[in-house]
């Protein structure tokens, strides 16, 4: 029988990117997300410790183990979101217990924080990660003179291959019975001052933290003066005590600390590394060509010009052939139809589990192999750390447009999905750098987008697919950049824009239960809204398009939809789709955008078939022209997304005004590109005449070649008040 | 009354197991709506009712 415990709380905490979420699936089992890029986890994540018998050690095990994932952090400085996440939970819940990650291949940085965790008065095991990269490069870390030096248990362990991670679970389930490491020593002089500052009452009565809050006070950290509630009078003697000792070391008393600290730091290291050489490492060597000035650009083209082109034209297209022609087409339809027709079901009910729910999720579920291909590739790209190379490259231009490489660290994981992409802008510390981030994240394409890029590439541009489906994604990107441009110049974005500082991971082949459970978990998830939303969905545009207004049975023009289809199709002719279904499909997209191409399907009559079969693309072909089709896939891109990034787009912003400006902005820059496209497309492409719509794209194109191009009035403003 | 639902036995059943189907699905994706809503399956994002998160709202600590 096993016995309960007091409950143990091990917080991991270390650099960013040094593995915490790795360690953190590894211990508990869980699949959080794990990205070769800094900045990943934005929040806390909590998990128990796996069985007893992974410890292999029965009776330690028998208390419960709590496994707390924090964010990377470098330092416990408040200087960002993460920063404060974390320092917020070491002061406010005490954990029993840390289990510090350090990056072995870069000791003296991680030591650094190591030295900050050390006063915060909880006990520490060191989890050594990443031993095999120093091996690799010749060097030779001994974990035990570390151990010595740092006063505190180290552990070694490679978290990607899983090795060590229990081993130093357990050690930090018993080192939580022990006393907290000795914090390492400054200079006399400010070990004075920091002992006075200790002595002030408001500080004395922070028991164990009282070194922490002393070193904090002597930073001048003004968070930590508040939530002490240090008295006036308190402050001005901590002013005093620091401004003698920075006199007296000729320095501010923040770099006082901190180079103390480095020095401290860099000896340790020093004792216990022994470097082998320098020179350009491997990842260094690929980053001469890939981040190169002039290069960069290009190969990032390319290589999303080929992921695409594999995903959504070669490959993609076989196997998502087969699944609809196969599987959709001939066994589950045909089957289904034989089934219903042998137990004697209704004509109608025939057409609604074969049309409607099969015809509906079916037409989704067919594009399914070409999104996991494009998973797969991107998944790859983002573990092996070539798309942090891609944020770092992408500051350099967005920083002429108005926004940060840091904006586009959630555009990469909304290549996924928006919402958890609309999430990652929180670590955007500038509040209108935040806000435009989050109203431009959805304009590059996810996971959701694709069938309708697949079925729009597949069906009007069967020759030209090669290019059409890539430039879905470029077309997100310009947008990013020309939103970036004209939002910046408005009153509600202007502002100096924020540095990004972002420390580049080395190369890493993907570990392939990595690169598996990314595409797991965005399959599995796709499957389950084709399950529920699109069910639903699908059966909802079935009745509707089946019944009339009097709830009898009717013909599809004489249906519902029909009426609510002819209502809204005038406003999307101008943008080439007044065609009834194809309005009702746009409107749809708004619940979920995997319904664009599960209710033209459905509204096609395409019962028994999946979203690439000739049949359904030839229909679709005979509803657009090439142009109309291009404006439709690019309305449908940049439209308000779903309902769920629209939910996540109001509780980061945090307000309806704000969430109804960004689905406002989203929409109509939309509209505005879909009816340009169509327009001038039309006009240029398929030889139509000038008419009135023709004249009103190009004073469109005026309007915004004087929104990209007028100077920055603000900016001048501030120049001003500057000098 | 009893020859009309011999005659659409088949109809009826399938249709009540339909139905079930429709709630099943509603519930959900009322369930999903609540925590927030997701459809890429990204699992580092904790309003997805899809992933397999060990923990709630109230873990988020930066409210």
């Amino acid at each position: 029988m096993v016995v309960l415990m007091k409950t143990i709380k091990i917080a991991l905490i270390g650099n960013p990117n040094s593995g915490k979420t790795t360690l953190f699936n590894d211990l508990t089992g869980s699949n959080q997300y794990v990205g070769n890029w800094p900045g990943v986890t934005v929040e806390k994540k909590e998990g128990k410790l796996r069985t007893a018998d992974k410890t292999g050690h029965g009776g330690k095990a028998s208390a419960e183990v709590i496994i707390v994932d924090l964010p990377g952090i470098y330092s416990l400085s408040p200087y960002s979101l993460e920063e404060v996440i974390t320092r917020d939970f070491l002061v406010t819940q005490r954990p029993d217990v840390i289990l510090n990650i350090v990056d072995a291949s870069n000791l003296e940085r991680n030591l650094y924080l190591t030295s900050q965790l050390m006063e915060v008065g909880i006990p520490i095991v060191v989890a050594l990660n990443m031993m095999d990269v120093v091996r690799k490069n010749g060097d030779i870390l001994d974990p035990d003179k570390l151990s010595a030096l740092l006063g505190c248990p180290v552990v070694e362990t490679s978290a990607v291959k899983g090795d060590g991670s229990f081993e130093a679970a357990r050690c930090a389930v018993n080192q939580a019975a022990f006393t907290p490491p000795a914090p390492m020593e400054f200079e006399k002089t400010v070990e004075a001052a920091l002992k006075e500052i200790a002595s002030i009452p408001e500080v004395r009565k922070a028991g164990e933290l009282k070194r922490f809050y002393a070193i904090k006070l002597f930073e001048r950290d003004k968070k930590m003066t508040d939530s002490l509630g240090i008295k006036p009078a308190s402050i001005e003697k901590i002013e005093h005590i620091t401004g003698v000792c920075e006199a007296e070391l000729e320095d501010d008393s923040e770099s006082i600390i901190t180079n103390q600290r480095y020095e401290r730091v860099t000896k340790i290291a020093g004792q216990s590394l022994q470097k082998k050489r320098g020179g350009l490492t491997v990842s260094d060597k690929i980053d001469q060509v890939v981040t190169n000035r002039w290069l960069a650009i290009p190969i990032f083209a390319a290589i999303m010009f080929v992921v695409y082109y594999i995903s959504v034209s070669s490959l993609g297209t076989i196997i998502t052939d087969w699944a609809n022609e196969t599987l959709f087409g001939t066994w589950i339809s045909g089957g289904a139809s034989s089934l219903l027709e042998a137990a004697g079901a209704a004509e109608w009910l025939q057409s609604l589990i074969v049309g409607g729910l099969i015809g509906g999720v079916g037409a989704v579920l067919g594009f399914l192999p070409q999104m996991l291909i494009l998973f797969f590739f991107l998944s790859f790209l983002e573990d092996c750390g070539y798309m942090a190379r891609v944020a770092f490259i992408m500051d350099r231009i967005f920083r002429k447009f108005g926004l940060s490489g840091k904006s586009f660290i959630p555009m990469l994981i909304a290549s996924g999905c928006g919402v958890p992409g609309i999430m990652a802008s929180r670590t955007i510390e500038n509040e209108k750098d935040r806000r435009m981030t989050i109203m431009v994240t959805t304009f590059i394409p996810c996971g959701a987008k694709l069938p309708i890029i697949a079925m729009i590439a597949g069906a009007l541009f069967p020759d030209h697919s090669w290019w059409v489906a890539p430039s879905m994604y470029f077309f997100g990107v310009l947008m990013v950049i020309f939103s970036g441009l004209i939002l910046k110049k408005t009153r509600l974005f202007t502002g100096d824009l924020a540095p990004f500082v972002m420390e580049l991971p080395r190369y890493h082949m993907p570990a392939p239960r990595n690169l598996f459970l990314h595409i797991w978990e965005r399959g599995r998830a796709f499957v389950v809204k084709a399950g529920t939303v699109i069910f639903v969905a699908s059966g909802m545009i079935w009745f509707l398009s089946n019944f009339g207004w009097n709830l009898k049975l009717t013909t599809q023009d004489q249906s519902m939809l029909a009426g609510i289809g002819r209502f809204i199709a005038p406003v999307f002719a101008p943008v080439g789709f007044g065609d009834w279904r194809a309005a009702v499909a746009s409107v749809t997209g708004i619940a979920a955008k995997e319904n664009v191409v599960s209710t033209l399907s459905v509204l096609l009559g395409i019962a028994d078939t999946g979203g690439e079969d000739p049949a359904f693309l030839a229909t679709v072909a005979g509803m657009f022209t090439a142009v109309s089709a291009y404006s439709f896939m690019v309305f449908n891109m940049l439209c308000a997304p779903c309902a769920a990034a629209i939910g996540a787009t109001y509780r980061e912003m945090g307000s309806l005004k704000w969430t109804l400006i960004a689905v406002g902005y989203q929409t109509m820059l939309a509209y505005t590109m879909a009816f340009l496209i169509y327009q001038l497309g039309s006009v240029l492409f398929l030889g139509q005449g000038v008419t009135i719509a023709t004249i009103a794209a190009i004073a469109v194109v005026m309007v915004l070649l004087w929104l990209l191009l007028r100077p920055d009035r603000h900016a001048k403003v501030k120049n001003t008040a500057k000098a | 009354m009893f020859e009309w639902i011999v005659q659409n036995i088949a109809t009826i059943v399938i249709s009540i197991i339909l139905i079930g189907l429709m709630v099943l699905a509603i519930r959900r994706i009322r369930k999903n709506a609540k925590k927030g809503g997701c459809g890429g399956g990204c699992a580092g994002c904790t309003g997805c009712a899809f992933s397999q998160h060990q923990n709630d709202e109230s873990n988020d600590i930066t409210d």
